[in-house]
């Protein structure tokens, strides 16, 4: 168990040291004078390239001036943001409360409506056809376009959080009423539902009470996916629906050319992407005994 | 293997797959107006029987800019999963082949780019690269190449150990030979099959980069770019947006429904 449970951690630690190298080797990628460049629109006056070159140490030697970048964004300072003129950390730390609430929010819609239709269609022929075709849908409809007809179909009535928590619920939630439905389906089929339909217990009450649990594993094991799914649909969202996030300062940031925000905002959902991911490993470790001994 | 079912949803996703891709190759021969033309005094008019999807805030018809955007959508989308595709298989031959620290290195590097959202990942790229229709299709590509790299990874190290494979090595096939002819035409299989699933995320990704503006430049009939420039006349003119929204809807159920299919048939 513990051998376990260390082995996702270390693992984690490894991919997010990964992401720093990444995030570190695209901020070089940059073609032509990185400091000139990284300053993109901003006046590249002596003084911005002087602050640059000592941000960035882009005079000291490689190795040197990846184990800074690495050391500074483990302490959570990730930079210069040049559009803004205030540190990337900054920028970000204002943006994440509205996406926070924004992805929760839709996390929370997409679960109750999944539950929902997995729960009243699972091996139930018509139903299962209908739900089948609507999750197709959901699945394949672009959110912005999604947003833009429930904005218009709102009245432009746009202020408060359910519309676009909606839009950004709807494709989320499609994929995992399938997950649940297979779930649901499996437990329905197996023993221990008939033993306690010999039992006399109701249907509905088979179903919320005995089945759902199984099928929350599989559901499970899609929440880190569910996490970035949510986390990419802000950035299109918040567009459309011209929230303030972390998203929309990504897109704003790539039109600008700032790039330490882009690679700065991206670095954070990873972050927030490999958590959730390695919460999942361990909670199933902890729900699955079986899981241990590998 | 037993009778295929043709199921009518998959029939008819055929069919509107045909239709697309009609569009995509001979727009001229469909649309019923020139896509780039301007007619100020037909601005933003609704769906009627001369304009069937109206017309945008130049008076161009939104059913002309439709049909000719196809073209640069699809092939965004199986541009950047061709692309894809090509850079997934070299990486994952490479480490399938050579094993050891090659391997290492090149899994672990596609697994921390799988541990990033595959849009943010573009949208990276994007910013990389630069805007653009071949910025945004690139960055796409570059978005989905690590899930092929570790399909065909996975895929080719099964395919090495298997019978016929070892019987080449036993009659002395040259490496080269043995990769080319034995190893990735099996190895390739499943992988093509997912890939039709991955073209639908594909359009997806193109689409949504060009809504944001870093795919293709106006004027350019592109879904994407289209549904962009009709967000600005929602109040007074929905078709405008409403008709190349529904266009990219249509093509990833119809990509969705044939690779879901493709995939129930072919794999397990």
């Amino acid at each position: 168990m513990i051998a376990g449970v260390v082995r996702r951690v270390v693992g984690a630690i490894a991919v997010l040291l990964g992401s720093g190298t990444l995030a570190f080797a695209a901020l070089r990628l940059i073609p032509g004078d990185p400091a000139a460049t990284l300053l993109g629109g901003a006046p590249a006056t002596p003084e911005a390239i002087a602050r640059l070159n000592d941000e960035l140490g882009l005079d000291r030697p490689l190795p040197v001036q990846y184990a800074t970048f690495l050391g500074r964004a483990a302490r959570g300072d990730l930079g210069w943001s040049f559009q803004y003129n205030a540190p990337v950390t900054e920028v970000l730390g204002q943006e994440i409360g509205p996406t926070a609430r924004l992805t929760l929010t839709a996390c929370a819609l997409a679960a109750a409506g999944a539950t929902a239709l997995a729960l009243l269609t699972a091996g139930r022929r018509v139903p299962r056809a209908v739900s089948g075709t609507v999750e197709l849908v959901g699945s394949s409809t672009p959110t912005f376009w999604l947003g833009i007809m429930l904005l218009t179909l709102a009245g432009f009535r746009a202020d408060g959080i359910w519309l676009p928590a909606l839009t950004l619920a709807v494709p989320v939630g499609a994929v995992l009423a399938q997950v649940l439905r297979d779930g649901l389906e499996t437990a329905l089929s197996s023993p221990f539902v008939l033993t306690a339909r010999t039992r006399g217990v109701a249907d509905r009450r088979v179903r919320r009470a005995h089945a759902l649990r199984h099928a929350l594993i599989p559901a499970l094991t899609v929440l880190g996916w569910t996490a970035g799914s949510l986390l990419a649909g802000a950035v299109v969202v918040e567009s459309v629906f011209a929230r303030p996030g972390v998203g929309r300062v990504a897109v704003e940031a790539v039109m600008a050319k700032d790039l330490p925000v882009v690679v700065g905002a991206v670095l954070l959902a990873s972050v927030v992407y490999v958590v959730v991911n390695t919460l999942v490993d361990l909670a199933q470790l902890l729900v699955d005994p079986r899981l241990r001994e590998v | 293997m037993t009778a295929r079912r043709w199921r009518p949803g998959f029939v008819l996703a055929l069919v509107a797959g045909a239709g697309l891709l009609a569009l995509a190759v001979a727009p001229g021969v469909f649309a019923p107006y020139e896509p780039y033309r301007a007619d100020p005094g037909a601005a933003l008019m609704g769906p009627d029987g001369a304009h069937w999807f109206g017309t945008d805030q130049l008076g161009r018809d939104v059913l002309a800019r439709v049909v000719h955007g196809a073209r640069t959508s699809l092939a965004m989308g199986f541009g950047a999963t061709g692309l894809a595709l090509l850079a997934g298989t070299l990486v994952g031959l490479a480490a399938a082949l050579n094993g050891g620290i090659v391997r290492e290195g090149l899994m672990r590097a596609m697994d921390v780019l799988l541990s990033c959202p595959g849009l943010l990942l573009a949208l990276v790229a994007v910013a990389l690269i630069g805007p653009g229709t071949l910025g945004a299709t690139l960055a796409v590509a570059v978005a989905a190449t690590p899930e092929y790299a570790r399909l065909v990874n996975a895929q080719v190290r099964q395919v090495r150990t298997s019978g016929h494979v070892e019987a080449g090595v036993a009659l002395g096939l040259r490496p080269r030979a043995l990769i080319v002819r034995h190893v990735l035409p099996n190895a390739l299989g499943p992988v093509l099959v997912l890939a039709t699933l991955g073209v639908g995320t594909a359009i997806l990704y193109g689409a949504a980069l060009s809504f944001l503006g870093l795919g293709p430049n106006p004027p350019a009939a592109e879904w994407g770019a289209l549904l962009s420039d009709g967000r600005d006349h929602l109040e007074s003119a929905w078709w405008v947006a409403f008709f190349p929204g529904l266009a990219i809807t249509l093509s990833v159920i119809v990509v969705n429904v044939v690779g879901r299919e493709l995939r129930g048939r072919h794999l397990r």
